[in-house]
């Protein structure tokens, strides 16, 4: 499941729900939000939209349009 | 005109702390090409430029008049044509335009649109022997000449040899087909210069179009191009990647009609104010989970370094024993070109790139497209088709990891048009160097479109 510690707050960790919510855990606080960083519940208020974005996207491999799915593992993803 | 822009001095320039780009090419495991090596820093002053240019008809007006129906503009790939009779319909701004292979295998190009009572002549790409209007049935040649009026007893005002389809100029690069609707152009081969030597060493002609992805954005067609000008917005943005991206290292380099950013991958951005272990960096660029175990990288081989070898072995089945003369910076870094107005296709071997332009005659939506051009061997593989998002589908859909990146910029985008709408401000602000890219579109815009 996607998850990953926040760059500025490493002590936050956002993780991916099976209900496709965020889950943000800080020590024994916790916050859910939704994938685009709506509050829904819990003692942690406030989200990163941003990294809620990223954590709640997980694509289908197999909807992918390389036309040669060797060049997509190929070619380095855009970073910015 | 514009106030002109004056050169920077790379070594006494204002610069964000930690490692300059040139350094680490200084690390690089092969050689590195003198294209990397040049830098073209621009003080482009400090001014804000205005927030109508996003928001009213007026300007989007102003830019058909005296942008879109002016410049030259990258219309399709070559590949996309390659047999007599094969065109390709290009749209910019409500206008139309034909780009057709003919019987000689000359490229020409013309207003989509019959010479009789205007109707569009092709409305989807393909192949044809005639150019035949399907209104009341006028015929041209692929060359654009005249060929069949139905029941032509009744057009003797027309003279046939004059009844040509007019042409516009074309040209082409690297494998991709520009055209521009302005007939009294400048030469091509002056407005592509500045890229054109740039890319003598990656040759994009020998990449055939891997994917090709394309989505209306609710925005103005700069919000979503300015979004990939610069490396900036990475730590409110994409913020997942800052421990593995040399964000605030990027080079910016401006030059007349093109200009670039290079962010380094495989390093961690100056922002982080605490020291990255390499397998947080790995475990960021490799999009693994928290807990995921990470590669272990052999001793004494640097990330930069590490990442780049896998790279290369990735493109050695496509690319061949050529990758062996990449050097690291050409594999792991992002080299985004941009050539005035919107044509973005990135240097070295990523093989992205994209084009934004106005959605019709709408300021306040845009398109948006990213094609993936990869390395083949032996047969040409034939193009990927365009495939279009509806507006509730993201970008990963079709594009994986790229497309999680561009799904973030994306979720900025109405916003920015929104806020724009809403702004007491009466100026965008940019900042002087790392934003410098998008100073230069806006001073090119106020050159050609006024302010």
């Amino acid at each position: 499941m996607a998850s990953l510690t926040h760059p500025f707050d490493t002590d936050t960790l956002y993780e991916l729900t099976d209900e496709g919510n965020i889950k943000l855990t800080n020590g024994n606080r916790v916050g859910i939000f939704t994938a685009r960083g709506q509050y829904i519940s819990g003692d942690i208020k406030q989200a990163d939209p941003q990294l809620c974005v990223w954590v709640g996207n997980n694509p289908d491999e197999s909807l992918q349009q390389m036309s040669d799915k060797r060049a997509a593992t190929s070619i380095t993803a855009k970073r910015t | 005109m514009a106030e002109a822009y004056r050169d920077l001095d790379p070594e006494t320039m204002p610069r964000s702390p930690g490692l300059t780009y040139q350094q680490l090419l200084d690390a690089d495991s092969h050689g590195v090409p003198d294209v990397l090596r040049l830098q073209s820093p621009k003080d482009m002053g400090l001014v804000e430029y205005p927030v109508t240019r996003y928001t009213t008809a007026t300007y989007h007006e102003k830019e058909v008049e005296h942008l879109w129906k002016k410049v030259w503009q990258m219309a399709c790939r070559e590949e996309e044509i390659p047999q007599p009779g094969d065109h390709h319909r290009y749209d910019i701004a409500g206008m139309s335009f034909l780009v057709v292979r003919t019987e000689s295998g000359e490229i020409k190009a013309y207003p989509n649109a019959c010479l009789h009572r205007g109707r569009m002549l092709k409305e989807f790409n393909g192949n044809a022997a005639e150019l035949r209007c399907p209104f009341h049935g006028f015929c041209w040649k692929l060359d654009g000449s005249l060929n069949d009026i139905p029941a032509d007893w009744d057009f003797p005002h027309i003279d046939r040899d004059k009844f040509s389809l007019p042409e516009i100029p074309v040209a082409t690069w690297e494998g991709f087909i520009f055209i521009n609707p302005d007939q009294q152009c400048a030469p091509f081969a002056d407005f592509i210069k500045d890229l054109a030597d740039q890319f003598q060493r990656w040759q994009p002609r020998n990449l055939f179009k891997a994917a090709h992805v394309a989505k209306v954005m609710p925005c103005n067609w700069k919000i979503a191009q300015e979004a990939f000008c610069e490396a900036y917005h990475v730590n409110g943005t994409h913020p997942q990647i800052l421990r593995s991206l040399g964000d605030v290292n990027s080079q910016v380099d401006i030059w007349e009609n093109c200009a670039r950013v290079i962010t380094p991958g495989g390093t961690t951005s100056p922002l982080l104010d605490y020291e990255v272990p390499d397998k947080e960096l790995l475990r960021a660029n490799m999009d693994l989970p928290h807990d995921a175990e990470v590669p272990e990288i052999p001793a004494g081989v640097n990330v930069r370094t590490y990442l780049a070898d896998r790279a290369r072995e990735n493109l050695r089945p496509m690319a061949g024993q050529k990758v062996d003369e990449y050097c690291d910076a050409e594999l792991v870094d992002s080299i985004d070109y941009t050539l005035f107005p919107n044509f973005h296709p990135w240097g070295a071997f990523n093989g992205i790139v994209y084009r934004f332009r106005p959605n019709g005659r709408d300021h306040r939506s845009s398109i948006m497209e990213c094609m993936m051009l990869a390395p083949f061997q032996g047969e040409r593989p034939p193009p990927a088709e365009v495939v279009w998002l509806e507006e509730d589908q993201s970008w990963s859909r079709a594009l994986g990891f790229l497309g999680k990146v561009f799904d973030q910029d994306a979720f900025n985008m109405p916003r920015v048009q929104e806020g724009l709408e809403t702004t007491y401000q009466t100026g965008v602000v940019l900042s002087g160097y790392q934003e410098s890219k998008v100073r230069w579109l806006h001073h090119k815009l106020t050159e050609w479109v006024g302010e």
